[in-house]
């Protein structure tokens, strides 16, 4: 009978823990969302080969690099470093410098993984290294009924120069939530509902 | 045959006393009632994970139209419902293993599908490795609350997911101490397993799901400068795993239960093979291998294993008596001396490797002869015809003599299988006078 009770609390302790982990990511998120600093990111046309992944759009982001001009500082592929942000003049989100150390919260950082480093001077520009990183918001999920219209208009509008298409994403000490795509001032949700409507209608 | 209702009749008119009864009961209807209760836990596992991932896929969908909220609430839908049976199961019915198996392995994959399906809401890209860390740690303490033996080989699967993501595949490829915390959390439940419910098929299942979950992961040990060393670590570990299969532990299995001994055979004699080309031998002199190459984590695993592989073999020779050993499971043991004679002379190294397969194949033909086991016979043959085949690629050896080997072998395949089905039948004919 000990046994019993025993096993019966261990089961409710594990039973709380398996439903704090997602709670816990919905409160975070929900936090960031609610309190954290809007930045608009430029998204870049997507390579056309790239296959459709599924039921969300997969975004390349346009400023997705910093140069290093810090000579102090050597990075390496693949770590974890801190990237100040900043609005620039057209309302777009730019990285002004990385460091290895968290900031204080009275900046606007975001934490992401390095990618490759390039060092070849026609990619650099004539600075030391360009170091490319990956954002942790690249992935727009959608219904799955509605992911491949997305995609591909996503796709047109982003070939399109004139057409400009940016995610926009709340940041908090360092973690960010993508809360929307944008082509053209428009919602790419609201956009494609209206496309089917129209299909539907004619 | 007898049923239930004549041992009734007999029991009450007197014929046979009651213990009787019972024991006539037991010894005709257990077995079956034990199989059938196989059937129900194979299918009421089956059904959960049907059901869970109906569900997952369902949800999945991601309905734009509801609202965030609802999602949310949504996504914890199969994580409750898996986790109310449990807790019923608990309570009620403790003691049934249909329930226990079939709410277990449906809360294991809630708990990937709520993680996920938050994660999709929030469009988190997500990080593989934390994500399968999280899922393990979190369906773990399922295995032993809940006596779980289905969730034990999910668990398995998941923890070398987590293996290959974070030591091959991630290109920042990070150590895998991890992976071996989390599968030494396995087995006391493996090892309660193999003593006290030996026949069960769920000790074949986790046999295959450990043999190759450390074979897949052994790999993520090799570094850069030590993974000539790699050679020892995967010959200790498929040598002690056939050891570790002739523990008694394992006496009196069907092979195929004995994902162990399969997986520790074929692979001493396929890394074997390969290492009677000369190619590996030639690496092994180039002027960067020097002693830093047993500083590294891959001398640490091939050190490690070749001891445990031994200490089994001890073992073994303690508990058991063994008149002949086999040469595949401890072939590891040679190979050691040969690797270092390598590096003085490659030469010699590759011709004793050879030599090697060969005294196996010849011993394990032999074997096969002793044991009238036509399947041993030709498993000893394949390997010599493996040998033939890998020298067959090497350009220095005659046609003719190549030829002549394929011929003289083909020719022993029949001779071997004849004259033990022969045998076998003249065996018969004599029983019968």
């Amino acid at each position: 009978m000990k046994k019993k009770y025993f096993l019966i609390t261990a089961f409710i302790i594990l039973a709380l823990a398996q439903i704090f982990i997602p709670a816990n990511m919905i409160f975070g998120q929900e936090d960031i969302i609610n309190t954290g600093k809007e930045f608009h990111f430029r998204t870049q046309p997507i390579d056309p080969n790239d296959p459709f992944r599924g039921k969300f759009i997969y975004l390349n982001y346009k400023n997705d690099f910093f140069y290093n001009t810090d000579t102090n500082i050597k990075w390496n592929s693949y770590e974890t470093a801190y990237v100040i942000l900043k609005s620039n003049a057209d309302g777009f989100a730019q990285i002004i410098s990385a460091q290895k150390e968290k900031p204080d919260n009275n900046v606007d950082f975001l934490k992401v993984k390095l990618q490759y480093i390039s060092n070849y001077k026609w990619q650099t520009k004539d600075k030391d290294n360009k170091i490319n990183i990956n954002y942790p918001f690249n992935r727009f999920y959608m219904e799955e009924t509605k992911s491949k219209d997305a995609e591909n208009y996503y796709r047109e509008s982003s070939i399109d120069t004139n057409i400009i298409c940016y995610s926009i994403v709340k940041i908090k000490n360092g973690k960010a939530v993508l809360t929307d795509v944008i082509i053209n001032d428009k919602s790419i949700k609201d956009i494609i509902k209206e496309q089917q409507i129209n299909a539907i209608k004619n | 045959m007898i049923s239930k209702k004549d041992i009734t009749e007999l029991v009450s008119a007197g014929i046979i006393n009651k213990e009787t009864g019972i024991r006539i009961n037991d010894y005709y209807f257990s077995e079956q009632e034990n199989s059938s209760n196989k059937i129900l836990v194979a299918f009421g596992i089956l059904g959960a994970i049907l059901i869970a991932l109906g569900i997952i896929l369902i949800l999945a969908h991601n309905w734009d139209e509801l609202p965030k909220s609802i999602k949310t609430i949504l996504s914890f839908l199969p994580l409750l419902i898996g986790q109310a049976t449990a807790f019923y199961t608990l309570i009620k019915k403790p003691n049934n293993s249909v329930w226990k198996e079939s709410s277990s392995i449906f809360i294991f994959f809630a708990i990937a599908s709520s993680i996920s399906l938050i994660a999709q809401i929030y469009n988190i890209s997500g990080d593989l490795p934390s994500f399968l860390l999280t899922w393990s740690l979190l369906s773990l303490p399922l295995v032993y609350i809940m006596n779980s033996r289905i969730t034990s080989i999910g668990y398995i699967a998941v923890i070398t997911y987590y293996a290959t993501e974070v030591g091959y595949v991630s290109a920042a490829s990070e150590n895998t101490y991890f992976y071996w915390l989390l599968l030494a959390f396995i087995i006391p439940l493996y090892y309660n397993l193999l003593t006290k419910n030996p026949k069960s098929n769920f000790v074949s299942f986790h046999n295959w799901a450990i043999a190759i979950s450390i074979s897949i992961a052994l790999g993520t040990l090799s570094n850069k400068e030590g993974s000539i060393l790699m050679t020892i670590a995967y010959l200790s570990m498929y040598g002690t795993f056939y050891l570790f299969s002739n523990t008694k532990l394992f006496d009196g299995k069907k092979l195929i239960s004995n994902g162990f001994r399969i997986i520790g055979s074929l692979g001493s004699i396929s890394l074997l093979l390969a290492l009677s080309f000369n190619w590996f031998w030639k690496e092994l002199i180039k002027d960067d291998v020097n002693m830093s190459i047993f500083n590294t984590l891959s001398s640490f695993a091939a050190l490690v294993l070749t001891l445990i592989g031994i200490a089994i073999f001890i073992y073994n020779n303690k508990t058991k008596k063994i008149n002949n050993y086999d040469l595949i499971g401890l072939s590891f043991i040679p190979f050691i001396a040969i690797f270092f004679i390598g590096f003085a002379n490659p030469l010699i190294s590759q011709v004793l490797v050879n030599i090697m397969i060969l005294v196996i194949s010849v011993l394990t033909i032999k074997k096969g002869t002793k044991q009238n086991h036509l399947g041993i016979l030709n498993y000893g043959l394949l390997i010599l015809t493996g040998l033939i085949i890998c020298r067959f690629f090497d350009t220095n050896i005659s046609f003719i003599i190549r030829g002549l080997l394929f011929i003289g072998v083909g020719i022993g395949f029949f001779i071997a299988n004849y004259s033990m089905i022969k045998k076998r039948k003249f065996d018969k004919l004599e029983e019968i006078d």
